[in-house]
């Protein structure tokens, strides 16, 4: 038999490896190694990702669960807006986001961090207190800033992903494929506001929480290592209805809209308040404004 | 030589503007809700070029006062969008109303004073030492509410009585501004009377309990390196 020589050998090796590789795969493993891209991804083979996704999660959580793939609207641009002169600090708004948006209870993550600031303070992210435990709000002398991601114009978060995981969407959302981060955090460290959250564990969310009508880039189950934030409750926006923040708070301060539609509330409140946005010097240019009514 | 850069900050600028010129969304697209400073200093929202009028009107629109656009006769509307309902009033106090059935038109003393036969519940904590009960009830028409020029309205329309104090609350929450609404930030909203969320009597919000405060990350178990003023 003629002798093998160390090259053939080696690159012999090297092709039953990886035929031994792709063959032990299961379809997940190999649709996550070799799969496109959710942007690019169309037709066939995205029905093909959501069917085995919400298949996962069904037999995960024993309930039929629906990941839904609703796109941008046209001529629809969104936009919020927090009235602090109403804003009681009742973290309603934080309660009812993690009951919408599926977030992981032990360990914690909230997306929506509320800081109570003594009245004469600048109004600033470095200010107050996040973990504020008093009986009554609100407090005699304070004021209190609600503050989750700002879904900048120009987000220095997307900017920084070195795969691609996180983008700014047509509808002003920026979004997170949660199948494609790989947990490096950089855009935690780009984001000026302390938007984003990691899963440092696997989330712990049983059934009786789970919320079953899940965006997939928005509230579905999400695996440990990955980061995630705010999406506007885009599987409630893109079906028309108000993000659950908006619906929960017993005060009315949380306003929500097109920002292309000039009788939206959002728009409203740009016409005729103060209005302000956090971070200016930066130029994010946030879709999330602060102002005063009357 | 007065033209030499420094090459500590010529390098991360070239970065930055490759990686800026590299990035995949146009990062300042045209957007006409742009808030913008004025010269005060104060931010100010630039409406998009649309929301203007361009001309002011020499010619009544048919139907319509001069001046007057169907934009601005819908203000007058309670909610300036067509598309939000208003949510009927709360349930009346079925002992107290129709007041009709225990009030005579004519039969009323005018005098202010604290009320100890009937009535004597309500304390009226809403500018009490300036106005007492007729400053807003109908003497006459005990079923209906009073405008300052004796008008009187509906129960239904209790929105006009406290928009007469409380205008900027008025016009900010006939556009949705002040206030909740609920429902389809695209399409058929609902929005809520002034009582549905201000006890007319004592309007004033009273405190009430918080959820409760997030965890610590030290309580997560989360590396934490910086301190600020004892919070881990």
């Amino acid at each position: 038999m003629k002798e093998l020589d160390r090259r053939a050998f080696l690159m012999s090796l090297g092709a039953a490896s990886t035929t031994a590789f792709l063959a032990s795969c299961d379809a997940r493993t190999r649709e996550r190694v070799f799969g496109q891209h959710f942007r690019e991804l169309k037709g066939d083979e995205l029905d093909a990702v959501i069917h085995r996704l919400e298949r996962r999660y069904s037999n995960e959580f024993g309930k039929k669960v629906t990941v839904g793939t609703e796109p941008a609207q046209a001529g629809v641009v969104f936009g919020a807006a927090l009235d602090l002169g109403r804003c009681v600090g009742c973290r309603r708004c934080v309660y009812a986001c993690v009951d919408e948006n599926n977030q992981s209870r032990d360990p914690q993550v909230h997306y929506i961090k509320v800081l109570e600031i003594e009245q004469g303070r600048p109004i600033d992210l470095a200010e107050g207190d996040a973990y504020y435990d008093v009986a009554q709000v609100p407090r005699e002398g304070h004021f209190y800033l609600p503050a989750s991601c700002q879904m900048c114009e120009d987000p220095p978060c997307t900017k920084v992903c070195p795969v691609g995981a996180t983008w700014r969407e047509d509808d002003g959302i920026v979004v997170i494929d949660y199948d494609w981060c790989i947990g490096c955090r950089y855009c935690m460290a780009a984001c000026p506001y302390e938007a984003r959250k990691f899963n440092w564990a696997k989330p712990t969310l049983s059934a009786d929480q789970l919320n079953p009508k899940t965006h997939y880039l928005g509230n579905r189950p999400r695996p440990a290592g990955v980061v995630e934030k705010c999406t506007f409750c885009i599987q409630r926006v893109r079906n028309q209805q108000y993000p659950a923040c908006v619906e929960v708070c017993p005060v009315g301060a949380r306003k929500f809209g097109n920002l292309l539609d000039p009788e939206s509330e959002v728009r409203q409140v740009l016409k005729n308040t103060r209005v302000f946005v956090l971070k200016e010097e930066l130029n994010t240019q946030p879709k999330f404004f602060y102002f005063w009514g009357a | 030589m007065p033209w030499h850069i420094d090459g500590f900050i010529v390098l991360p600028t070239c970065l930055a503007l490759t990686f800026s010129a590299l990035s995949c969304e146009p990062a300042h697209r045209d957007a006409p809700w742009r808030v913008v400073h004025g010269r005060t200093g104060s931010p100010v929202a630039v409406p998009a070029a649309g929301d203007r009028a361009t001309t002011t009107p020499t010619v009544a629109a048919p139907g319509l006062p001069l001046g007057m656009t169907a934009a601005t006769a819908r203000a007058a509307h309670p909610f300036a969008d067509l598309q939000t309902s208003l949510v009927a009033l709360p349930k009346m106090n079925e002992d107290l109303f129709p007041c009709s059935q225990c009030h005579e038109p004519d039969d009323f003393d005018p005098t202010p004073r604290v009320l100890e036969d009937e009535h004597d519940t309500i304390t009226l904590d809403h500018g009490a030492t300036r106005r007492w009960c007729f400053d807003c009830h109908h003497p006459q028409q005990r079923d209906t509410l009073r405008l300052a020029g004796g008008v009187a309205i509906p129960f239904s329309q209790s929105h006009r009585l406290c928009g007469q104090c409380h205008g900027k609350q008025l016009r900010l929450w006939r556009v949705g501004v002040h206030g909740k609404r609920t429902g389809s930030w695209s399409g058929a909203k609902k929005g809520l009377s002034c009582v549905h969320c201000h006890r007319p009597h004592s309007p004033r919000f009273r405190a009430f309990r918080p959820e409760p405060a997030p965890k610590r990350p030290v309580e997560i178990g989360l590396p934490t390196t910086i301190t600020r003023e004892g919070q881990p």
